[in-house]
């Protein structure tokens, strides 16, 4: 039961500071107003993002993951003062304009709820599903040998065994990364954080990215929301077969593809959505380029899958709305993912490879 | 997946697709949504609330986009002719079904059904339109229960007996990172709960000595790997034709103090010639501690 409340704790944690983090990257040079999912969703990219540049650095000069989990800390209370402080000026702004306060009726009501439960099945199914696959050996080992010997990535997780050289395939996505620092800092174990609480989290994450795109398409009808928002969950109960993105939401979820595969997509084409019914507006490119980033330093599956979906969509931009610039956004949301690519080629070419000894 | 361009040729596309697909029909599904999605874009009154324009922008924004996004992507991605020369070169055979997550099945299948759902004004026609809906999507496809998934034991999602074998090597041991032989299918989950726990033969171990199995060819390979294809093969394949001294000789060379076999009475009987001693038993497993040769047994 402590464990539990330990879980809970840590998820409403990583709540609070994905959405510190998108009102930060949301609020940034505007004052248009993101939903708070939205925020939720562009925070959990942001978050990634400068976990990654923040542990780079620090994994290729050896440091230990103690040291890694100290800077991450004060980075993230830094975050946590800069929103404060503007959270500070923004309510001081709100005091001098008047709130026109929403009320809901019944009906509206009831269908929120219909929402939150259809949530909460979900979530409730990959909580107490099992499956042992061969995947989690490393997935899982990376965090647990990553603790256990207070190092970044220099354990092979399959052996046991110290590395030569850094997989930089792999090691460029810094998530697992962040589950380590995590198990270090609240003592959870591997296990409990990768296939309990982050499986909660990005299950939750997934359902608001569908939450997005209804309220995107139906406006405040809040029974289609519901409606759409189950039929999403029905699709991915029943659409099994080893490969769909469905299934490695539900069986793999602690895997960094499995979040390319359901998040990272889900929200790429909502952002798709919102580009291509308002080409004028960059905001959408800017997000854009945020999530490709994010969704390198979580999977390294991304660096391929990202640029092939934002190619792809930037030549319908071309083709029907004719926007030459498209080519230009596209091209600096695609960067992240064709460095990581850059690297992952040099490093398989034998041109580049970084000792995980001094 | 297990196909490659050399065996599937210009076919290999479309079996990434049958196989991703199996047994269900939901990129049929996502067809029809993708035509419906298409002809239906001059959107229905919604809500009262909102302003209606927005949401009919947004639903045909939504049809924009897609089916020439779908179109891009079958001339690209999906396009053998240009497939067979960029999966060979980024050698992604093995990867190449997730090109298949970048169709937006689950959005807009989800999006389609709602859609022609909520059209209906009646309140008899938009519960027939859901039942319906639903039991298309439930019946042309194939449950997640059908992968045989377990209720997890615990919080770690391990079972419990991974957690107890763990528990009783080291209360028996002493040490700190106790040096352990298992079966497989503990080998991929010893670590993942206690990193502690040294696998003298690893997850990550077994290809490697498959692949030195394969290529022996009758030569004297380095004795850290033939020991450990020893052992492996009696503990792992369960190949008990392999005599006891040789057995033996190969866990003393590994240096392992701790054994854990399948519960089975011609298991047992091996491995307590093969200088065993059954330190306890879980439901399916027994934990031997291997005495080496040069160590006294605990009855001599």
């Amino acid at each position: 039961m402590a464990e539990w409340i330990k879980c809970i704790g840590i998820i409403g944690l990583y709540f609070l500071l994905f959405f510190t983090f998108g009102t930060l990257v949301c609020g940034f040079r505007t004052k248009e107003k993101a939903s708070v999912p939205f925020t939720i969703l562009i925070g959990f990219f942001a978050y990634y993002v400068l976990f990654q540049v923040v542990t780079l650095p620090m994994m290729f000069t050896l440091q230990p993951l103690s040291a890694l989990t100290a800077v991450w800390c004060v980075c993230v209370l830094l975050v946590l003062l800069a929103a404060f402080i503007r959270a500070v000026k923004k309510m001081h702004r709100m005091r001098k304009e008047k709130q026109k306060q929403e009320t809901y009726p019944l009906s509206d009501r009831i269908w929120k709820a219909a929402q939150a439960m259809i949530v909460l099945l979900h979530t409730v199914l990959v909580s107490v599903i099992y499956y042992s696959y061969w995947d989690a050996t490393y997935y899982v080992g990376t965090v647990s040998f990553s603790v256990y010997h207070n190092a970044i990535n220099t354990y092979n997780p399959l052996t046991g065994r110290l590395l030569d050289t850094f997989d930089l395939k792999h090691c460029l996505a810094t998530y697992h990364m962040h589950d380590a620092v995590v198990c270090q800092l609240f003592d959870v174990h591997p296990l409990i954080e990768t296939k309990t609480v982050m499986v909660i989290v990005i299950t939750i994450l997934v359902n608001l990215a569908y939450y997005c795109l209804a309220r995107r398409l139906f406006g405040k009808n809040e029974f289609a929301t519901a409606v759409m928002m189950g039929f999403c969950l029905l699709v991915n109960l029943c659409s099994f077969s080893l490969y769909t993105s469905s299934s490695f939401l539900l069986f793999r979820t602690y895997e960094g593809k499995a979040i390319t595969g359901a998040l990272v997509t889900t929200v790429l084409f909502y952002l798709f959505l919102q580009i291509y019914e308002n080409p004028q507006r960059k905001r959408g490119w800017y997000y854009l380029t945020i999530v490709s980033w994010g969704a390198v330093a979580v999977s390294a599956s991304a660096m391929i899958l990202v640029p092939a979906a934002i190619g792809a969509f930037a030549v319908v931009m071309l083709l029907k709305k004719r926007k030459w610039r498209t080519i230009l956004y596209a091209g600096i949301s695609m960067l992240p993912c064709f460095l990581s690519l850059l690297v992952y080629f040099l490093n398989r070419l034998g041109i580049l490879s970084i000792h995980t000894w001094r | 997946m297990n196909i490659t361009i050399a065996e599937e040729g210009w076919r290999f596309v479309l079996t990434c697709i049958q196989r991703y697909q199996g047994e269900g029909c939901f990129l049929i599904l996502f067809a029809a949504a993708l035509f419906y999605t298409g002809i239906s874009s001059r959107g229905v009154k919604l809500c009262e609330k909102e302003d209606n324009l927005s949401i009919l922008s947004a639903q045909k924004a939504m049809a924009g986009w897609t089916i020439p996004y779908v179109i891009v992507l079958a001339l690209t991605v999906f396009n053998i002719l240009i497939m067979r020369y960029v999966v060979v070169l980024l050698k992604l055979e093995d990867e190449y079904y997730r090109f298949l997550w970048l169709l937006p099945v689950t959005v807009l299948i989800g999006y389609a059904a709602t859609h022609f759902t909520v059209r209906w004004q009646s309140r008899i026609a938009r519960t027939a339109a859901l039942a319906g809906l639903t039991a298309v999507i439930v019946f042309t496809g194939k449950t997640v229960l059908a992968r045989g998934f377990t209720l997890a034991e615990n919080l770690y999602k391990v079972p419990d007996e991974v957690i107890q074998i763990c528990e009783v090597i080291h209360e028996d041991s002493g040490a700190e990172n106790p040096k352990v032989i298992t079966e497989f299918d503990l080998a991929v989950l010893v670590n993942q709960y206690d990193p502690s726990v040294s696998l003298e033969i690893s997850y990550g171990d077994v290809p490697t000595l498959r692949d030195v199995e394969a290529d022996r060819n009758g030569q004297d390979w380095d004795r850290w790997l033939t020991s450990r294809l020893t052992v492996m093969n009696v503990v792992m394949d369960h190949d008990f034709s392999v005599p006891v001294w040789d057995f033996v000789a190969a866990m003393d060379y590994t240096d392992a103090s701790y054994l854990v076999a399948q519960k089975e009475a011609m298991f047992d009987a091996y491995y307590s010639e093969a200088r065993c001693v059954p330190v306890k038993s879980t439901e399916n497993y027994v934990i031997y501690r291997y005495y080496n040769s040069v160590l006294p047994m605990p009855d001599e």
